[in-house]
C-alpha cells in the first residue's frame, strides 16, 4: 500500500510539474507577444513622428513660400511702374 | 445633352461629396471608438487579473479558473492586437493622406514660383532690350581713304574740295602750286581738263599709276597755297602778286571761287546760245527745203 501510495504521490507531481511548464510555456508565449506588440507600438510610434515631422516640415516650407510670394506680389502691386511698360 | 450631363455631372458632385463626407465621419467614429476601447483595456485587465486572483485564492477548482485565465489573456492579447493593427492602419492612411495633400500644393506653390521667375526674366529682358535702345551709339561718317594717304570725309566734301582745288588752279597760277607738290597739281590738271570729262563735272578716273604718287590731297591744298603765296610774293615781284590776287589776302579764297562759278556761268551761256542758234537755224531749213536731216542731226548730237 505505501508503494502504491508513493507511486500516485510520485505521479501526482510529475503531472502538476508538467503543468507548471506548460504555464511557462504559455506565460513566455504571451510575453513575447506583448513583448511584439511593445514593439511595433514603438516601432510605429517612431514611424508616426517622421511622417509628422516630414509633414511638418512640408508645412513650414509652404509657409514660407508663400510668406514670399505674397511678399512679391505685394512689391509688384505696390510697384506697378516695373509693369506699365510691358502694356 | 451637354447640359443634361453637365447638369448630372453637377449633381453627382455634391453625392460623392456628402457620400465621401459620410465615410469619413463613420471612420473617425470608429477610429474614436478604437481609441477608447484601447484605454480601457488597461483597466480591464487589471479588474481581470484581481477577478481571476481572488477566485484562484478562493474557490477550490484552481484549475478551471487557471484555464479561464488563459482563454481570457489569448483573447485579450488578440483583441489588442487586432485594436492597435486598426489604429495603426488608420492613422498611417491618414498621414500618407495628409502628406498627398500637402504635395499637391506644393506643386502648386513651385508652378507659381516657376511663372514668377518666368514674368521677372521676362521683365528682366524686357528692360535691357529696351535700356540697349537707350543707348546713343556713335555715329561715324564715311570716310574714304585715298591712296595718296589723305581721308576725305563725304563725297560731297572730296566733290567740293576738287571743286576748290580746280577753281584755285583755275585762278591762280599754276607754278606756285607746283612749287609744292607738281606731280599733284599735274595730274590733277589733267584730270579736269581731259577732253572727255564735261565741264564743271568732276570724274574718279585714274590715270595709270601716278595717283600711288599723290601724297598731298585737296585738303592740304589751302594750307600749301598759302605758304606758297607768301614763297611767291616774297620771290617773285609786287605786279603778278596782284595780278593773281588783286582782292585782299584774307578773302582770296572766296574771290577764287566765285570767279570759278562765274566762268562756268558764262560757259554755260555760250553754249546754250550756240544751241539755240543751231535749232533756230535748223527750224529754218526745215521750213525752207522740208528736210529734217538738219533737225535730226540736231536731236541726234544732242
Amino acid at each position: 500500500m505505501a508503494r502504491a501510495g508513493g507511486i500516485t504521490n510520485a505521479v501526482n507531481v510529475g503531472i502538476a510539474v508538467q503543468a507548471d511548464w506548460e504555464n511557462r510555456e504559455f506565460i513566455s508565449h504571451i510575453s513575447l507577444n506583448v513583448r511584439r506588440l511593445f514593439d511595433f507600438l514603438v516601432q510605429f510610434e517612431a514611424t508616426t513622428k517622421s511622417k509628422l515631422a516630414s509633414l511638418n516640415e512640408k508645412l513650414d516650407t509652404l509657409e514660407r513660400k508663400l510668406e514670399l510670394l505674397e511678399v512679391q506680389v505685394g512689391t509688384a502691386s505696390a510697384n506697378p511702374s516695373l509693369f506699365a511698360r510691358d502694356v | 445633352m451637354q447640359k443634361m450631363l453637365s447638369s448630372s455631372l453637377v449633381s453627382s458632385a455634391p453625392k460623392e461629396a456628402s457620400h465621401n463626407d459620410e465615410l469619413f465621419m463613420k471612420q473617425t467614429v470608429l477610429f474614436s471608438e478604437n481609441l477608447n476601447e484601447l484605454k480601457n483595456l488597461r483597466k480591464q485587465l487589471y479588474s481581470a487579473a484581481e477577478y481571476f486572483e481572488i477566485s484562484y485564492s478562493k474557490e477550490d477548482q484552481k484549475q478551471f479558473v487557471v484555464e479561464t485565465l488563459k482563454d481570457y489573456v489569448i483573447k485579450a492579447v488578440i483583441n489588442t492586437v487586432d485594436h492597435l493593427g486598426s489604429v495603426a492602419y488608420k492613422v498611417d492612411g491618414f498621414l500618407d493622406e495628409k502628406v498627398s495633400e500637402v504635395s499637391e500644393p506644393e506643386l502648386r506653390l513651385s508652378c507659381l514660383e516657376q511663372r514668377l521667375r518666368t514674368c521677372r526674366d521676362f521683365s528682366t529682358q524686357r528692360g535691357l532690350f529696351q535700356h540697349s535702345f537707350a543707348i546713343n551709339f556713335p555715329k561715324h561718317h564715311k570716310r574714304y581713304i585715298l591712296p595718296g594717304g589723305a581721308t576725305t570725309h563725304t563725297v560731297g566734301q572730296s566733290a567740293l574740295i576738287y571743286h576748290n582745288a580746280q577753281g584755285d588752279l583755275s585762278g591762280t597760277n599754276t607754278a606756285t602750286t607746283r612749287e609744292t607738290s607738281p606731280t599733284v597739281v599735274s595730274e590733277e590738271y589733267s584730270l579736269m581738263h581731259s577732253p572727255e570729262s564735261s565741264p564743271g563735272a568732276f570724274q574718279f578716273t585714274r590715270i595709270g599709276s601716278k595717283h600711288e604718287k599723290r601724297t598731298v590731297s585737296p585738303l592740304r591744298f589751302p594750307i600749301p597755297r598759302c605758304g606758297s603765296v607768301k614763297r611767291s610774293s616774297t620771290l617773285n615781284s609786287s605786279s603778278s602778286a596782284k595780278l593773281r590776287y588783286p582782292s585782299e589776302p584774307r578773302t582770296r579764297r572766296s574771290a577764287s571761287l566765285s570767279l570759278y562759278n562765274e566762268g562756268d556761268r558764262t560757259k554755260d551761256i555760250e553754249v546754250d546760245s550756240s544751241k539755240n542758234k543751231r535749232f533756230y537755224k535748223a527750224l529754218l531749213s526745215m521750213g525752207k527745203s522740208r528736210n529734217d536731216t538738219a533737225l535730226y542731226k540736231y536731236l541726234d548730237k544732242n
